[in-house]
């Protein structure tokens, strides 16, 4: 793990436009106060504490953040909620198209939590976490 | 999608009239009285998106050969693809934020030995499930018998690593389902996140060889996880009546009727980085005649991106052999090792392609639990087959 974010931090000086960065951010009026095990819990339906949003698969910083909160890759997410979905505990968080929608979304959705690039963030929404 | 079009409609006049405005006073009010609008259309957009009725659905096709008839998880020289192939839909009302009502319908082709166009439909489950503000969630009607780590996946073979959930442990019970009802709750114990669920109800399955009733089951599961490992256990016992345990066979109808069955689990997960390993072990107990038979299995997969190759060792043993020594029952006794050499690939999102080579043998002086030898084994000549090998190919998808 340690080797692999030295690799990923070697990456980033060498080409700092191609690693997209990722913060946890929430609607203004909160959750606030979350640890990074809430937010695990959040996108693994363990909590329905608050609303969570996800950026439809594809995009890098989807990956990171799933690299750094649920150490789930998009296959292992894939059969996650399939299995969610068919045994009835829960359908998978709804998706918006890419970081700048994820920060109007939360902006707009009462106790709600997202992530996104952090050149993507105003302050219409509230970053609660950082790597 | 009405709502979508409804919304762009609206959207496209609000533009339009904005268009015509002079007057910078005018238009501010005009720019805030869209904006307000514009919020609205967000909301609605929004809502449209939590309906009160969801639908998904799944299925599998596959192709499947042996090396020879002895018949391991009824596949034999003879290829089969029906078998092997299934559909299933799943629909969710929302009769309120806390109670849901579920049902699943689900196809599934019969083995090709069964002839004709045999297709069968059945409601897999039906339920109506309410989460109480506690935590606590009840359910009612036909679920799943929650006796294996896999149970709830069972024909869901998109949420499954392996090709096919190994025998060994997975045919312990072929009774998959029950109607009655159970209790979920989780909760914290020293910070660390407890599952239990209780359940009761009833079983009954007539198309079964020989027609098998669970009654009055009532059974536990507790699991705890901490997302790179999952401890399961679980616990059930049940009245078992088998109408005739030798249909098949030319011996004379022996039924068992209401014997104490019981049931024991034990899983074990972890699952971290590219590692995933896998392991249940489990005990079938009956009283009389009908065996009681332990059967475990071990799974290591690893991953690389997309594909991952996994291995399987499984065995099953019955432990009362001494209760049939020999006629027509002794073709319950049972000794088997399978070894399971398979990959996962997730070809694209909703969809995985597995490939299983699976080899049979050391089956001792049983029949090896396989319906080749049991029928040989039950008149008497004997094992015909001393090992078996069985080649899958499978498409498992999910929508």
């Amino acid at each position: 793990m340690k080797t692999l974010r030295m690799i990923a931090l070697a990456g980033l000086f060498a080409a700092p436009l191609s690693m997209a960065d990722v913060v946890v951010i929430a609607h203004p009026d909160g959750p606030d106060n979350l640890s990074e095990n809430d937010v695990r819990d959040l996108y693994l339906n363990r909590s329905n504490a608050a609303t969570p949003f996800e950026i439809a698969e594809g995009s890098e910083v989807r990956a990171e953040f799933h690299e750094w909160i649920t150490g789930r890759s998009n296959s292992q997410l894939q059969s996650f909620w399939a299995e969610q979905t068919f045994t009835g505990e829960g359908q998978p968080p709804a998706e918006v198209g890419d970081s700048a929608r994820m920060v109007d979304e939360v902006a707009a959705t009462p106790n709600s939590v997202g992530y996104a690039d952090p050149a993507d963030v105003d302050d219409s929404v509230e970053v609660i976490l950082t790597p | 999608m009405k709502q979508l079009r409804t919304t762009k409609t609206r959207l496209a006049v609000c533009l339009l009239v904005s268009a015509g405005v002079t007057g910078a006073h005018a238009q501010e009010e005009r720019l805030d009285r869209l904006e307000s609008q514009l919020e609205r259309l967000q909301q609605d957009m929004r809502d449209s998106r939590d309906t009160d009725f969801r639908i998904n659905g799944f299925m599998s096709t596959g192709y499947a050969r042996a090396s020879n008839n002895a018949g391991y998880a009824g596949i034999t020289e003879d290829s089969d693809v029906r078998s092997q192939t299934l559909f299933a839909v799943q629909g969710t009302f929302d009769l309120s934020d806390q109670t849901k009502a579920t049902f699943q319908l689900l196809s599934r082709g019969k083995p090709k030995a069964e002839g004709g166009d045999n297709w069968e439909t059945q409601l897999e489950w039906g339920y109506v499930s309410h989460k109480m503000n506690n935590g606590l969630r009840l359910r009612a009607g036909k679920m799943r018998t929650p006796l294996f780590m896999y149970s709830d996946s069972l024909d869901l073979g998109y949420a499954q690593p392996f090709t096919r959930a190994p025998n060994a442990v997975y045919d312990q019970v072929s009774l998959s389902s029950f109607t009655g009802a159970d209790v979920t709750y989780n909760f914290d114990v020293l910070g660390q996140p407890i599952r239990t669920q209780v359940f009761t109800g009833h079983s009954e399955n007539q198309d079964l060889v020989g027609g098998a009733e669970l009654r009055n089951i009532a059974g536990a599961v507790v699991s705890w996880t901490d997302y790179t490992w999952t401890v399961r256990g679980v616990a059930a016992r049940a009245e078992t009546s088998i109408d005739n345990l030798l249909e098949g066979t030319a011996a004379p109808q022996l039924e068992i009727e209401d014997e104490d069955g019981k049931f024991y689990g034990l899983g074990l997960e972890y699952e971290q980085g590219n590692i995933l390993a896998v392991s249940e072990i489990t005990r079938r107990d009956t009283d009389g005649v009908f065996p009681e038979r332990d059967g475990a299995y071990a799974t290591l997969g690893y991953r690389f991106d997309d594909v991952m190759p996994y291995v399987t060792y499984a065995w099953v043993e019955t432990q009362d052999d001494d209760k049939r020594p020999q006629g027509p029952l002794a073709a319950f006794n049972e000794k088997r090792e399978d070894y399971s050499l398979g990959v996962r690939w997730d070809a694209m999102p909703g969809i995985a392609l597995k490939a299983d080579w699976t080899h049979s043998r050391a089956f001792g002086d049983t029949s090896g639990g396989l319906s080749g030898n049991a029928t040989s084994f039950a008149t008497g000549q004997g094992n015909r087959f001393d090992h078996t090998n069985v080649y899958t190919l499978k498409l498992d998808a999910a929508f």
